[in-house]
């Protein structure tokens, strides 16, 4: 019996979003920003260059993310899949040297969104 | 544990879970729950009714979309990575099971398998995760544990696995009305956000701000919530809380895009309504 009715809570006692059927409780603004270094320089990735590499619903999630979406549940997944986005910007850019990505996120009414940043050396095989 | 307070328990255990149960229930939940696994997962009604996912559910769902290589592997679960060959399979042995369940062949194995396969397929992608299907899947399993297979019509059926899967559907309705439980829900910013941002629409909820505001229709959605998982393990209140329960899913239908949430929730409400039975043939 309390197999089936406490791992949701359990789940929102951790801050999980998977499993913690918390519906809409909280809105979130996020966006997203990916990048590349490059011998070259800096250079912005487009979110959209990762289209055709992802599944339906990572697309509706992640490309959208560029302009900035709402909801309190898909910022935790994209969250959750940031060290894969780095290493998917890796492999699509050949030049680049690292990857790096930003988070932001915050309740939707604030300007100032919290960033979360991340960068991945490419390592290339010699 | 002292004697008194373990047959205290013993009975309470009896209590909730011994008796029987009408087998109309069971076809009701296997039957619906099937369907709405075939129905959801595919486009296959698009060409007679708009459902939301149709809008990105392009064939069979959760089959392999990206069309470059290399795709994208960001998994739920560590090691459960899957190439589009695997992907492939587990999507039409998925579809496969819902039929087998629908129709009732193997019922209880097909619910088993139809809940890992599912699982699997979204554990492979993180974006795969939605609150409905997790509850889909969880319901299915949860059904793999009662009596589905075929018997005389008239004959009764455990009430367990039926209490089983009614404490999940109560703590369903626990956990997201404590999830609301915090200033932002209750003060109606969230709800206010959610309508900003056009999240929260329709005639019946534009009404409902007008003449409630934000802050008092937060409140009721928390008290409806918990009520309903505090009344629907009352036997003298089930009935009522089934009635009430449809009638906020059909509000929720009507204000906000939830997919199949609302059709799920009203078939698992139907597991309340029948009450249990001592005999175990059914007069």
């Amino acid at each position: 019996m309390l197999l089936a009715l406490l791992p949701p809570l359990v789940a929102q006692a951790l801050g999980e979003t998977v499993g913690s059927f918390a519906m809409f409780s909280v809105v979130e603004r996020y966006q997203l920003k990916l990048g590349v270094r490059t011998p070259a320089g800096d250079r912005r990735v487009p979110l959209q260059r990762l289209a055709p590499y992802l599944s339906n619903d990572a697309r509706r999630i992640v490309v959208s993310a560029e302009s900035g979406g709402a909801g309190r549940d898909p910022a935790n997944i994209l969250a959750g899949g940031l060290p894969d986005l780095l290493r998917l910007a890796c492999e699509l850019e050949p030049e680049a040297t690292a990857a790096r990505v930003t988070l932001l996120r915050g309740p939707l009414r604030s300007r100032q969104l919290s960033p979360t940043e991340l960068e991945l050396e490419c390592n290339r095989p010699h | 544990m002292q004697p008194a307070a373990l047959k205290r328990a013993s009975a309470l255990v009896d209590e909730l879970f011994g008796g029987d149960v009408t087998p109309w229930i069971y076809v009701w939940l296997r039957v619906a729950l099937a369907g709405i696994v075939l129905i959801r997962h595919s486009d296959w009604l698009s060409p007679w009714i708009e459902l939301e996912h149709h809008r990105w559910v392009h064939g069979l769902d959760l089959g392999w979309s990206a069309t470059k290589e290399p795709p994208l592997s960001s998994p739920l679960a560590l090691g459960v990575a899957l190439n589009e060959g695997a992907t492939t399979a587990l999507v039409w042995t998925r579809t496969l099971l819902a039929l087998l369940l629908l129709f009732g062949v193997f019922p209880r194995l097909a619910a088993l398998l139809l809940g890992l396969v599912s699982y699997t397929l979204m554990a492979s992608d993180r974006f795969h995760y939605y609150h409905h299907l997790h509850l889909l899947y969880l319901a299915v399993l949860w059904l793999s544990l009662a009596p589905l297979g075929w018997r005389p019509s008239n004959q009764s059926r455990p009430l367990w696995p039926l209490q089983l899967l009614r404490a999940f559907v109560v703590g369903v309705y626990f956990a997201s009305g404590v999830a609301k439980l915090q200033g932002e829900w209750l003060s109606g910013a969230a709800l206010e956000d959610l309508h900003r941002f056009t999240l929260v629409s329709g005639s019946l909820f534009e009404r409902l701000s007008h003449a409630l505001g934000y802050g008092s229709i937060a409140k009721l959605v928390v008290a409806t919530e918990l009520g309903l998982a505090l009344l629907l393990c009352l036997p003298r209140t089930r009935r009522v809380a089934v009635i009430v329960g449809l009638g906020f899913h059909a509000a929720i239908e009507a204000s906000m895009d939830v997919s199949t949430f609302g059709a799920q929730m009203a078939v698992l409400l139907i597991a309340f309504w029948p009450g249990t039975v001592e005999s175990s043939v059914l007069k």
